[in-house]
């Protein structure tokens, strides 16, 4: 079992962004910084909390169905509570 | 002459003869349940028999708690385990550490070899797990499009993360065929770069229904696999090869879906909670800044050169009217000196002798005279007196006891 290729290097993903803003969350609580640190950080912060919601908001609701045997094609899986989804 | 030897030696030389013995610390055993025991500690003590013998078989609660069955007196059982002595009563007996009906017996044994297998092979080692994705973009699930599992994992999905996109691998989970197009469904998902995590499996059924999961190539394939991949097979009380093989064995197929994807409601919450504190943070660092500022701002007005100059025209002004008041003693000083000296003065002045009856004597030139040879006749005098001048013409001149007649004749 290999890595699992989920990210690119210059992106982080929900659980990274969300620590780093639980730390400069911290951080901020912690006081003792400079005022242009705390700017600095709150920035970041806040550039962290909306790469969050733009991962929330970026996953496109869909069921489908692969067709192997066309080609790895798909066709949508119609999601009805009790309808019949045979293939 | 041999050795002596106490009772517990020779118990410790046989134990430790058994436990060395590599078939009897692995050995499957089939036989009859009988003086079967289930003790208030949770332990199983029980006999295994058959036509001919019999065998001591303890099943400690650890153990016996993942049964799938309740053994009973007369039950036919394969039991794995390993043969040692039990030091008290110096008898020898199973430790039981897996069993099964024969039933299933010969399913059960290639259940246990392959188990084995594997094992040794390190497929279910911890460090082979991958570690599921916090949140995946899309969801491969390999199971039977038409079977209750993955009605149960879309409601899941729906119900906790409404937006995760799902892709189907339609696979056959029964059957002679079931592996082979598990194993296919497991391959084409997993060289999907879209594809985060996968869930494999099916509903509950019976050991035979669920035997796909079973097989060695779609344990292969799940241990091959380039995602992570869960493992969703029947009900909790099924363990398959699957699940031994799996990143994550889920108990169930909705168990899975929820292991798969985080309440999206939770997270937005969550994420809003953060947002707030981070904001609060902020504000209470400026807040703290202000402070500070204030502080430092009140120190500085003491520190104002202003208030430094009055402090200075205070002490000046102090200086000030001490000079006034030292130079106004002085003053009155030196007028009582002037005074004094005045009295004195007028003691001594020519003036004063005047008033006694002394008087000065001037000629024209001014000069004072103070021998008679000073004068001559008719020189005309200026007689100083006190309070006035008199003047008068010389009609004699003489030294001390001349005496002169009224009209300046010497006698």
């Amino acid at each position: 079992m290999s890595q699992p290729i989920t990210e690119t290097a210059s992106r982080l993903g929900f659980e990274e962004c969300l620590q780093r803003v639980q730390s400069v969350v911290e951080q901020l609580e912690g006081g003792n910084l400079s005022l242009e640190k705390s700017l600095q950080l709150f920035t970041e912060g806040i550039s962290m909390v909306r790469q969050c919601q733009a991962h929330l908001e970026e996953a496109e609701k869909k069921v489908e169905l692969l067709l192997p045997e066309r080609g790895n094609a798909r066709r949508p899986l119609p999601l009805a509570e009790g309808s019949d989804i045979g293939v | 002459m041999s050795r002596l030897f106490s009772v517990s030696q020779v118990t410790n030389y046989l134990r430790a003869l058994l436990d060395g013995d590599e078939i009897l610390s692995q050995v499957l055993v089939q036989g009859e349940i009988s003086n079967f025991t289930h003790h208030s500690s949770g332990h199983m003590y029980f006999t295994l028999k058959d036509a001919n013998s019999r065998l001591r078989s303890v099943m400690f609660r650890s153990n016996a708690n993942s049964l799938q069955f309740v053994p009973q007196v007369g039950m036919s059982v394969i039991a794995q385990g390993n043969i040692s002595i039990y030091e008290r009563d110096g008898q020898y007996q199973l430790y039981v550490s897996s069993m099964r009906p024969t039933g299933q017996g010969k399913l059960y044994l290639a259940f246990l070899d392959l188990k084995e297998k594997l094992e040794r092979e390190g497929l279910f080692e911890p460090e082979h797990k991958q570690r599921l994705p916090f949140l995946p973009k899309t969801i491969g699930v390999v199971t039977s499009p038409s079977g209750a599992a993955l009605h149960d994992i879309l409601s899941i999905i729906e119900r906790r993360y409404p937006r995760a996109h799902v892709l189907v691998a339609p696979a056959i989970v029964q059957g002679a065929e079931a592996p082979a197009s598990i194993v296919q469904g497991l391959e084409q998902l997993g060289q999907l770069p879209e594809v985060d995590v996968i869930i494999v499996g099916r509903g509950g059924g019976s050991i035979e229904e669920l035997w796909a999961f079973n097989d060695e190539q779609v344990a292969r394939a799940i241990f091959n696999c380039p995602k992570p991949v869960i493992s969703a097979v029947g009900h909790e009380t099924d363990f398959t090869i699957a699940d031994f093989v799996a990143d994550l064995r889920a108990a169930t197929p909705s168990a899975a879906a929820e292991a798969v994807v985080p309440i999206l409601a939770e997270l937005e919450m969550s994420l809003v909670a953060w947002q707030n504190r981070l904001s609060i943070a902020m504000q209470n660092a400026i807040l703290r800044k202000e402070h500070a500022a204030q502080a430092f701002s009140a120190r500085l007005v003491q520190q104002h050169p202003e208030r430094k100059l009055a402090e200075l025209v205070q002490t000046l002004d102090g200086l000030d009217e001490r000079l006034l008041r030292a130079m106004s003693d002085t003053l009155t000083g030196a007028a009582q000196q002037v005074q004094a000296c005045a009295t004195s003065l007028h003691a001594l002045s020519p003036l004063a002798v005047l008033a006694r009856g002394y008087t000065i004597t001037l000629n024209q030139a001014g000069d004072i005279i103070r021998v008679p040879s000073q004068v001559e006749v008719g020189d005309k005098l200026e007689t100083v007196v006190n309070q006035g001048r008199i003047y008068s013409k010389v009609i004699s001149v003489g030294g001390i006891g001349h005496v002169t007649t009224d009209n300046g004749d010497c006698i």
